[in-house]
């Protein structure tokens, strides 16, 4: 059945036309609009409480917090929490905010490149996390392809506090500022 | 979106959001190190525009949370094989008929104690009876119920028990 089938039956079964220029434009309006639908009033919170929701929500999934009080003791806290897992190597984005950071200390092999079948580790950068269920949301771009982000067993996020967002609506308007992603998950 | 991917994992699972959703917007970017090189959509319709307009429209709205399966005590019984085909439980009951036939489905709307626990969960208000109510509706219009039911519809007995003497089974075809 063809696209053109489909949308015939469609249209039949709405008992419509095929669309004037009006009728199409006034789709086209709604759907620019972007308009928000109901909005949780869970993660409708001042910062620093979405960052406790942030955190209590990510910890109930499972993930395990890490805090740091500058980007620059990130590659220390990698090579500790690998050490932890007995994990001697790690797959990473060639992310600008990563690849500034001195790496010479790391035990840790690091890689800068997709992930492959057998790779247990990798780290990435987030865009946002998301208060209201404690996700992170991630985008794909030349310099951090989206295998890093569900190939490897453990995933290592960079998520910085001032990222953390309330609800959903607030970081896909966030997300539709960036150049269009090839995967957004 | 937003409002639908929240009502999936909450109606499915109880979980607060599903573990990974991932959102494509096409093929690889020169430059992207992974990715499609090509991107299609495919579109399967398989009777679903036709349902559109008709009295099984509401089904359309489906999001395949399985909160009508979780909540069936028909689906607790007797398990999602016994379906026999992809949809199984009360979501199962209204579209596999619409896919397969009445004349080959209509062992499931029938099979159903319209407990309404089905309708009552749906997190998009489907209402399952209703739809199931209208196949055997359709079988009945069709004269394809059963002898024995049928004279039982016509004496005024309850449909599901005395269907459930007759021990009629689900007959599909070869395959699915
Ligand atoms: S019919 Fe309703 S409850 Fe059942 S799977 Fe579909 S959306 Fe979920």
């Amino acid at each position: 059945m063809s696209r053109a089938e489909i949308f015939a039956n469609i249209r039949r079964g709405l008992g419509r036309e095929i669309p004037t220029d009006e009728q199409r434009q006034t789709v086209q309006n709604r759907l620019r609009a972007k308009a928000d639908n109901i909005i949780p009033a869970r993660a409708q919170l001042p910062q620093p409480q979405q960052i406790e929701l942030f955190k209590s929500m990510t910890t109930e999934a499972a993930a395990e917090l890490i805090e740091l009080d500058s980007i620059e003791q990130l590659p220390a806290a990698c090579d500790n929490w690998l050490a932890t897992q007995n994990l001697n190597e790690f797959i990473c984005a060639s992310d600008p905010q990563l690849a500034g950071l001195d790496w010479s200390a790391v035990k840790a092999a690091k890689e800068e490149r997709v992930a492959q079948v057998g790779d247990m580790a990798a780290l990435t950068t987030s865009f946002a996390g998301i208060a209201e269920t404690g996700t992170l949301m991630l985008y794909s771009r030349a310099e951090s392809p989206t295998t890093l982000n569900f190939l490897p067993d453990n995933h290592l996020v960079v998520l910085h506090e001032k990222d953390i967002l309330g609800v959903y609506e607030e970081a896909w308007k966030s997300c539709a500022t960036i150049a269009r992603p090839t995967t957004a998950c | 979106m937003t409002l639908f991917l929240r009502l999936l994992a909450r109606s499915a699972t109880g979980q607060e959001f599903t573990v990974y959703n991932t959102l494509s917007s096409g093929p690889r970017r020169e430059g992207d190190q992974d990715g499609p090189e090509n991107f299609h959509v495919v579109l399967v319709d398989n009777g679903r525009s036709e349902m559109v307009g008709s009295q099984f429209q509401e089904m359309l709205r489906c999001i395949r949370c399985s909160a009508c399966m979780n909540h069936c005590p028909v689906y607790g019984a007797v398990g999602g094989h016994s379906y026999g085909w992809v949809y199984p439980g009360p979501m199962g009951s209204v579209l596999t008929p619409k896919m397969i036939g009445i004349e080959k489905g209509a062992a499931l709307p029938n099979a159903s104690t319209f407990c309404g626990k089905c309708e009552s969960v749906c997190p998009v208000r489907i209402p399952l009876p209703k739809l199931m109510r209208h196949w055997r509706e359709d079988e009945f219009s069709k004269h394809l119920t059963p002898k024995q039911p049928a004279m039982a519809l016509a004496a005024g007995h309850s449909w599901p028990s005395v269907r459930h003497c007759t021990g009629s089974s689900p007959s599909f075809p070869a395959g699915v």
